[in-house]
């Protein structure tokens, strides 16, 4: 549905220049919801602008639904109000002058030819799927913040357009309603079948939305990859560390794998012997860095006698169904999750291993 | 074409015209300078006749006079109001801006009138001090200032990070020494900047010295070149008025380019953090008392007091201090008199000012506007500079550059001299540069993603423009429409300088009969005049309070 191959763009600010997007190619199927997840400033939001025609790469090409919509080589450049897309704004963007159904009508009137009739009917329509219809006629400014959030949404999908770009929808949200609308907009998207970019810096809005997964790094895509394999099978230590706060150790290969990928592999680390994937071919020997996920640890208190690595705790954080405890073992800080029910208490000498083999080793 | 370019286009015409007739008109002024009478290239010997006669540096000297003094003073009220209004816990804050505000609007001349009339050393009231001198212009003009310095540093203070101040506060500091130690050095390169537009605004006004100085024959830079243009015996001499507004121009450009980099120096220091928190108000206590009086001496001495007087004066065949004799004398003579044709089509004009000259300075001001913060053209930021310009250039320069430019090129094309066509042209140049701030102060707080979310709606830009922009930005839009028709309105340097029997308008028509002896008859024409836009004022000043904007200076 979306085909973006090489795009570049390069800010040119003041004499500085700054690469916002550095050779980004990817495809988005028909009804997918591909979320762009990275640190501030990683080139996420200017990606999505590009899609919607709201920014100029310098070079590339940009495809929706099969109608090149951006390409520097053929000179072409859609405008935003004649590609085929709806988008939520950070701000939501409302208009405060109209009223919530003014608000929301304002694609039908410009986009596709409806009648007049015909866009009072959808426009309620539209207002009853995200549950606003008994405030058509309210003035838009009148609405709190969860409600101006839906009905951006609402406009931005009354059209029918064939993508959904959504730009940090729920960083405006307070924490419990954030968790509500991410429920509903999933609910939404999959209901309308509607292609889906979603752009965020929260990984657990990233991991809980999407079927795809692409992690920016300084204009770059550097790893994209279904929510559990990005989680559990991180390629590089920038994912590892941003997605799933993995701790790094050091490890060898200590026998070779064949050219299955991703391979099984046995390296030795610390805490002794462990069997992990690997995506590329391993010599014996060999070092590379291993992702550890905190809950892949085991923790145990006063067993000196068993194999592993001895520590202190030094620090212990209550999540509820979990305690995130920090171990100090010799130099390194370990990020340790653990169930509640078997918490060490802060101070206790602890032995840690790894008992997972689903543990990953960093390209 | 394709509905945004269209648009584009069309925007990127007005302003690339009217950034071209500025810089013509400019440019006109200085190709005069260096020409005689039809235009034979004389090179300097206008510079030469210029300054090598002593009454030009009289002139000079007396205009300097005059700003330092005005400044002074202005500031001398202004920046201690400014503050009480920003860091004290006076009560009736909202008033004192409102009547602050409100008496920028007063026209000039009327104020001049009033203190002439009060400090006159013949036909005075009071024998104060002789306010026929430049030292008195100057302390007139001072109090006439004293609102432009009020509203300048007070944005200067509101500016200011205040935990600046209260760190010095928990440190132990009294208030004067925060002041002093932290206050003044931290607001300096921003206070700078705001005297030197009031000493350019000083240095070239035309009001006082016109209604007070011209006819004791004391001239300043404005009343000096108005002579040069409309000599009592002979031709105009506009390659000498043209040399010394090259000449007076240089200067003040110089010192605006200096302040905007005094400016950029002072958002180094004037942090705003955007942070809402309710700062510390200094408690005046005893002090109150003082600050009031201080407060109501200003606006009673400076505002109310030369008003009252000019209604008085007005009621009366001749100037005369109020007596038992003077009831006697009271009549309508004065305003009967003004049913003639005269004040009629004076009005007739001023009214056309005031319709048309707003309407084209916002047309024009919203392209360059446009095309400033909307568009990545190379030059954007020159185009706005150059939009910028008249505000450095005094209007009777300009009325200048209008007339050459009206006289000796745009006949061939149109001739506009001595119609009112001539007056819309030069306001609007004069005062795109006022226009141009306030509509990009206006677009400049719509985000972004306002107009971003109509065009993935599907609107043109033509469609953005119209149904979220203009609506979005109508109350700024509105408050400096209002605002320019007062200046259309008010105007007296540029209608006195383009004025003939043709195109009079009232403040003109006023000029005309003050010097032709009819002190209280110009003080009811003037009286009549302020009663008109009095609902005009009262309704800016009601807008102004619903929007917490202020004019653009």
């Amino acid at each position: 549905m979306i085909s973006i191959a090489g795009l570049e763009l390069t800010y040119h600010t003041a004499g500085t220049s700054h690469a916002a997007l550095r050779g980004v190619t990817i495809e988005v199927g028909q009804g997918d919801f591909l979320a762009l997840l990275g640190p501030s400033g990683c080139g996420k939001t200017t990606l999505l602008r590009c899609v919607a025609g709201l920014a100029t790469p310098d070079r590339g090409r940009i495809a929706i639904g099969g109608e090149t919509v951006f390409s520097s080589q053929e000179g072409i450049e859609v405008p935003a109000r004649l590609r085929d897309i709806g988008m939520v704004f950070q701000s939501y963007a409302i208009w405060p002058h109209m009223t919530v159904a003014q608000n929301a009508a304002f694609p039908l009137r410009y986009r596709g030819g409806t009648k007049k009739a015909e866009i009072r009917e959808r426009t309620l329509e539209i207002l009853r799927l995200v549950h606003l219809e008994a405030l058509a006629d309210r003035p838009a400014p009148a609405l709190s913040g969860g409600q101006q959030q839906r009905l951006a949404l609402a406009r931005a999908l009354i059209a029918q357009p064939k993508v959904l770009l959504l730009d940090e929808p729920l960083s405006n949200l307070d924490a419990r309603l954030r968790e509500e609308m991410r429920f509903e907009l999933r609910e939404l998207t999959r209901r309308l079948s509607v292609t889906t970019i979603f752009v965020t810096h929260e990984q657990a809005e990233a991991l809980s939305l999407a079927d795809m997964v692409a992690v920016m790094n300084e204009g770059a895509l550097v790893q994209v990859a279904s929510p559990r394999d990005l989680y559990n099978r991180p390629q590089i230590e920038f994912v590892a560390r941003f997605v799933g706060r993995a701790n790094l150790v050091p490890a060898e290969v200590v026998a070779a794998n064949g050219a299955a990928s991703p391979a099984r592999v046995c390296v030795a680390t610390p805490f002794g012997e462990v069997e992990c994937f690997t995506t590329v071919p391993r010599r014996a020997g060999e070092r590379a860095t291993l992702a550890v996920q905190p809950e892949a640890f085991e923790v145990l208190v006063a067993a000196a006698s068993e194999p592993g690595v001895r520590g202190t705790v030094e620090g212990a954080a209550f999540l509820g169904d979990a305690v995130e405890c920090i171990v100090r073992t010799g130099d390194a800080m370990l990020i340790t999750k653990l169930p509640s029910s078997a918490a060490p208490s802060v101070g206790e000498s602890v032995t840690v291993r790894i008992t997972s083999r689903t543990c990953m080793l960093l390209n | 074409m394709d509905a945004d370019r269209s648009f584009v286009a069309v925007a990127g015409t007005l302003a690339a015209g009217g950034a071209t007739l500025i810089l013509c008109l400019l440019a006109i002024l200085l190709l005069q300078s260096f020409a005689g009478d039809g235009w034979q290239w004389t090179w300097t010997s206008n510079y030469v006749g210029a300054f090598t006669e002593p009454q030009t540096y009289r002139v000079l000297w007396n205009s300097i006079e005059l700003a330092v003094i005005a400044t002074a003073l202005a500031f001398f009220f202004g920046l201690p109001i400014a503050w009480l209004v920003e860091r004290t816990n006076l009560r009736g804050k909202a008033t004192v801006v409102a009547v602050m505000l409100v008496s920028i609007l007063v026209p000039g001349f009327a104020s001049a009138m009033g203190w002439l009339f009060l400090l006159h050393p013949k036909i005075g009231l009071f024998h104060l001090f002789n306010v026929v001198s430049v030292a008195g212009m100057g302390v007139i003009m001072g109090f006439q200032l004293a609102p432009v310095a009020f509203l300048m540093t007070g944005s200067v203070l509101r500016a200011m990070d205040r935990q600046l101040e209260e760190a010095a506060f928990t440190a132990g500091a009294p208030p004067l020494e925060t002041i002093r130690r932290v206050v003044l050095p931290l607001a300096r390169p921003a206070l700078v900047s705001a005297a030197i537009y009031v000493f350019i605004i000083a240095f070239g006004t035309f009001d006082v010295p016109a209604i007070i100085g011209w006819s004791n024959r004391i001239f300043t830079f404005s009343t000096y070149i108005f002579l040069q243009t409309n000599p009592q015996a002979g031709l105009p001499d506009y390659g000498r008025a043209g040399a010394l507004s090259v000449a007076v121009l240089i200067a003040a450009l110089a010192l605006t380019v200096w302040t905007r980099y005094l400016s950029l120096d002072a958002q180094r220091y004037a942090v705003v953090t955007g942070k809402a928190y309710q700062p510390r108000l200094l408690s005046l206590g005893r002090w109150t008392y003082v600050a009031y009086a201080f407060v109501a001496f200003y606006l009673v001495a400076g505002i109310i007091l030369p008003l009252a007087v000019v209604v008085w004066e007005s009621f009366l065949p001749f100037v005369q201090a109020p007596s038992p004799a003077a009831f006697s004398h009271l009549t309508m003579a004065n305003y009967a008199a003004l049913g003639g044709d005269a004040f009629f089509s004076s009005l007739a004009n001023s009214v056309i000012l005031m319709t048309l000259v707003p309407l084209i300075v916002l047309v024009f001001s919203f392209a360059f506007t446009w095309i400033g913060f909307r568009t990545r053209f190379r030059g954007r930021t020159l185009l706005d500079g150059i939009a910028f310009l008249p505000h450095a250039v005094p209007s009777v320069i300009m009325a200048v550059g209008v007339i050459i430019f009206s006289l000796y090129f745009l006949k061939y094309v149109v001739n506009i001299y001595g119609t009112i066509w001539i007056m819309v042209f030069a306001f609007a140049a004069t005062w795109i540069s006022y226009g141009t701030r306030m509509t990009n102060a206006s677009l400049l707080q719509l985000h972004r993603e306002l107009e971003e979310s109509a065009a993935i709606g599907g609107a043109s830009t033509w469609a953005i423009v119209r149904e979220i922009v203009l609506p979005l930005m109508s109350r700024g839009l509105l408050l400096a429409w209002i605002y320019l028709v007062i200046l259309s309105g008010r105007e007296l340097t540029l209608s006195v300088m383009l004025t003939t029997p043709g195109n009079t308008t009232v403040p003109a028509f006023v000029w005309t009969n003050w010097l032709t002896g009819g002190l209280t008859r110009g003080a009811a024409v003037t009286i009549c005049y302020l009663l008109c836009l009095s609902p005009l004022i009262v309704g800016y000043s009601y807008l102004m309070n619903r929007t917490k904007q202020s004019p653009a200076l």
